[in-house]
């Protein structure tokens, strides 16, 4: 099989997976049965957008976005600096151990701090009992999706840090050392920012589950109880507008700004790591404490009450949950190896071509729900409704962009001459593909799949909207529980899945030594 | 580590194989039900259904929260192309939406002659069994008997303010509840009523479970919730009790919310539906459920265990689920709009 045939392939199937369900959301809406039928709708929307309770919603979801996405930032660049120019020891141990609270969903967060800072808590126990820490408030909010989402800004922001020309570097310590930073890192990593910024912003506000929990009503919400409570799928749709809106503004603004550069592009990867800021050892203790605090907020305390809660009913709740456990290593594996495979063959036909900037980002702004809804309309009289092959699809619409995201530094260090080399003696893309390609870049793929498995793992709203009947996961099982307030179950289950995520990452890390 | 080629192989055939085993076994003898009933009670029925009649069931269940997502949303999407053959709801009022939507098909059964007329749809689209009722459920090392809540209007006095809690009044029982006030005190009344619940401090909780969980904590002195939930804490013997509000001789009555059983239009598999809508409303079901959920039961021929109450003892709202229906939308957006700010 030729390059072109398989490059035509992958534009089509990222026209059926990634754009296709969100041009059946406007046809839904606006033309259905190509008719133009829903201006009124849409008017009524825009009438009642004017409202005052909506408005100061939506500015909640986006300054909460803003805040999350604000701190992920200087969280994930102070890290990435610090592993990436600083002469701290095993920085590969320390980046892989930062990145695991990105694998663990927002929701564990809430579940395990609710237990520590709520009113019967265990911080309360310990301190004073008369201290009650107020957690339902928009500032905690920002705290938990913070310490989820801050490895994922570390991750990128990482990127452009490799990707820096130390010449450049070197150049600038020579004349003004203190001015390396805000003068030439800065500005050289200044896609690496905005990309971050947008896609944490973007995971903030298509999360529902967390907000709810904290009882804070956001622009999500909204969206959601008009599917919950009024069954209007079609007013929940034009909802999701000024979200698709915001979500066509980024992908667009990327697209000019980026022209020419690319925010996954790195070539120097393979290049030593250069150490240019040497701590003193008490600067170094202070640096190690930093790593220790985050890693206590974002990992240390969730597990110590998931424990504590959990009541040590492991082996019940295992036993109780088998067919779950199995359903989602099953649907999981087959997931992400599907969307590893796909993520490979978009990055490789499109890495030079803005159009991946576009597919990156543009899937993360639109909330599940809304996906889960046009995914139902699109496929609903289709032999594959109410089969797990539509739960694939929707994963690989969902995660599609992590995959381009975590093969891409491992991609752009293949050489174009070896490729080229292959081309001359064979036409077949798929023996470049089997015999070059992957093996050169083995672990990206591997790292992609196993985080893509875990997303799949913990992925819940959308496997609750489209997973077929007699067919559950154990997150769907989880979140079941949770809401009849099991929480021995709950804990131990959740657990069970962190143990799991924990195993396969560090079989990762044991293999290949680091993430990036 | 060398990049083994066969391993790969060997990992992709493994998985892709595993997949089709497991996912695509046809299985002609089946019957797909949509479940809003608590998974923990409703799954030993179905499995008891199995084990009976060999026919395999294939549930979905769904939670509290998002059931009216997961399945009263997915009944309506699905209608080009049905998929479950019977929905075992936990309320009532998305029934009769689902009957107005033309989801469901009329289905008579036999087992449900002993039903209370106003417990069943005139037209058999759905039929009701086995009943939760909405309780106050009170800390009583927080509040004596003498001066427990008896009242929905109890949420409302000063005295209680920032001690009480309710469920979601948007989501599952609790939404019911607010469109059953509406209906049994009119719209203006109602809307007071939650006003002053609001200036009150009353706290919303996500499901009638975190309202008694709370409760037990004396994080809340009293809550509304549902029978099922207030009777596990009360077989734990915990330091709470549970009393059927607004019983008085002047006053509105108990909401009651019965599960519902119905079949969906074009099932797949109706005469399996039809076998298993009769199992369901079958007395030995209800019987089931007052053990296990200490639910009450609707039919005449069903025994139930002491501690249950007897459903004709409590005075319920005076009120169809249809009228209450009729009020879900108006009911839901005052709360919108009055909650969730």
């Amino acid at each position: 099989m030729k390059e072109n045939h398989f490059k035509i392939l992958t534009i089509f199937i990222v026209f059926l997976l990634v754009f296709l369900p969100f041009i059946n959301l406007f046809m839904y809406v606006f033309f259905l049965n190509f008719q133009l039928s829903n201006i009124e709708d849409l008017w009524n929307f825009v009438a009642f957008s004017l409202d005052k309770r909506l408005v100061n919603i939506f500015l909640r979801t986006i300054v909460i976005g803003s805040l999350t996405a604000t701190f992920s930032i200087i969280l994930g660049f102070a890290l990435a600096y610090l592993l990436e120019f600083v002469n701290i020891k095993h920085p590969n141990i320390w980046r892989a151990v930062l990145f695991t609270p990105f694998l663990i969903p927002a929701y564990f967060f809430v579940f395990s701090w609710l237990g520590f800072l709520g009113k019967r808590g265990t911080f309360t126990s310990i301190t004073f009992q008369n201290i009650q820490i107020d957690v339902y408030n928009p500032a905690f909010l920002i705290f938990f999706l913070t310490l989820s989402f801050f490895p994922i800004a570390m991750f990128i922001i990482s990127l452009g840090l490799k990707n820096i020309n130390m010449n450049l570097i070197d150049a600038g310590r020579l004349s003004k050392s203190k001015k390396v930073l805000k003068k030439i890192i800065l500005p050289l990593i200044k896609p690496h920012l905005i990309a971050s910024f947008f896609i944490v912003f973007s995971l903030t506000v298509s999360d529902y589950t967390t907000s709810s929990f904290l009882r804070i009503n956001t622009y999500q919400g909204e969206i959601f109880d008009q599917l919950a409570v009024f069954y209007n799928t079609k007013m929940a749709t034009i909802y999701s507008i000024p979200l698709l809106l915001f979500s066509f503004g980024v992908s667009f603004c990327f697209y000019y700004y980026l022209k020419g550069k690319r925010f996954v592009t790195i070539s120097g990867m393979s290049r030593k790591k250069v150490i240019f800021v040497k701590l003193k050892n008490y600067e170094k203790v202070l640096v190690y404490t930093f790593f220790l605090s985050l890693l206590l907020f974002s990992l240390g305390i969730p597990i110590l009450m998931l424990f504590i809660e959990s009541e040590f009913q492991f082996s019940t709740a295992l036993l109780a949950t088998k067919n779950e456990l199995i359903s989602s290593l099953v649907i999981g594996g087959v997931s992400s190896l599907l969307i590893t495979i796909l993520g490979f063959f978009i990055f490789h036909f499109f890495k030079e071509n803005n159009l991946l900037n576009l597919i990156i980002i543009f899937p993360l702004t639109i909330p599940a729900t809304v996906i889960g809804i046009s995914l139902i309309d699109l496929y609903s009289t289709t032999p594959i409704y109410g089969n797990v092959v539509l739960l694939i699809i929707c994963y690989i619409t969902r995660f599609l962009p992590f995959s381009i995201l975590i093969l891409s530094p491992f991609l752009t260090q293949l050489s174009q001459n070896l490729e080229e080399s292959a081309k001359l003696s064979t036409g077949n893309f798929l023996k470049i593909f089997w015999k070059i390609l992957l093996p050169l870049s083995k672990g990206g793929f591997v790292l992609s799949f196993i985080i893509v498995f875990i997303l799949c793992l913990t992925e819940i709203s959308i496997t609750q909207m489209l997973a077929p009947a007699g067919f559950q996961t154990l997150a769907m099982r989880i979140d079941t529980l949770m809401h009849y307030a099991n929480y021995s179950f709950v804990a131990s289950l959740s657990l069970i899945l962190l143990i799991l995520i924990i195993f396969l990452y560090s079989i990762y890390i044991i293999v290949y030594g680091e993430i990036l | 580590m060398e990049f083994d080629k066969r391993l790969v192989l060997i990992f992709l055939i493994f998985i892709l194989g595993i997949s089709i085993l497991v996912f695509t076994k046809k299985e002609e003898d089946v019957v797909v039900v949509y479940v809003a009933h608590d998974q923990d009670y409703s799954e030993p029925i179905l499995q008891e259904f199995e084990n009976i009649t060999g026919i395999k069931v294939k549930a979905m269940y769904d939670t509290e929260a998002t059931k009216t997502v997961g399945l009263v949303n997915r009944l309506i999407a699905e209608k080009n192309n049905p998929q479950a053959d019977v929905f075992w709801n936990n309320e009532v009022m998305r029934s009769v939406l689902l009957k107005k939507n033309d989801v469901l098909q009329s289905y008579c059964s036999p087992n449900s002659n002993d039903i209370p007329s106003i417990q069943k749809d005139k037209d058999c689209y759905w039929t009701g069994f086995a009943a939760r009722a909405r309780v106050i459920l009170y800390n009583t090392e927080k509040i004596s008997e003498q001066e427990s809540p008896k009242s929905l209007y109890d949420f409302i006095n000063s005295r209680w303010k920032g001690k009480a809690c309710i469920s979601n009044p948007l989501i599952g029982s609790g939404s019911g509840l607010t469109a059953a006030l509406f209906a049994s005190l009119g719209d203006k009344e109602a809307k007071e009523l939650f006003l002053k619940m609001k200036e009150n401090d009353i706290h919303v909780l996500e499901s009638p479970s975190m309202v008694r969980d709370q409760v037990l904590a004396g994080e809340c002195w009293f809550g509304s919730t549902d029978t099922d939930d207030a009777y596990d804490a009360l077989a734990a013997k915990k330091p709470v009790k549970m009393i059927f509000p607004d019983q008085g001789e002047n006053q509105i009555g108990d909401f009651i919310i019965p599960n519902s059983v119905m079949m969906i239009s074009k099932a797949p598999h109706q005469e399996n539906a039809k076998k298993l809508i009769d199992f369901i409303l079958s007395a030995h079901v209800e019987e089931e459920l007052a053990q296990s959920a200490l639910q009450m039961p609707l039919k005449a021929s069903s025994k139930a265990p002491e501690n249950v109450p007897k459903i004709e003892k409590i005075k319920s709202m005076n009120v169809s689920y249809e009228e209450i229906y009729n009020k879900l939308n108006v009911s839901n957006q005052f709360i919108q709009e009055t909650f969730l700010t």
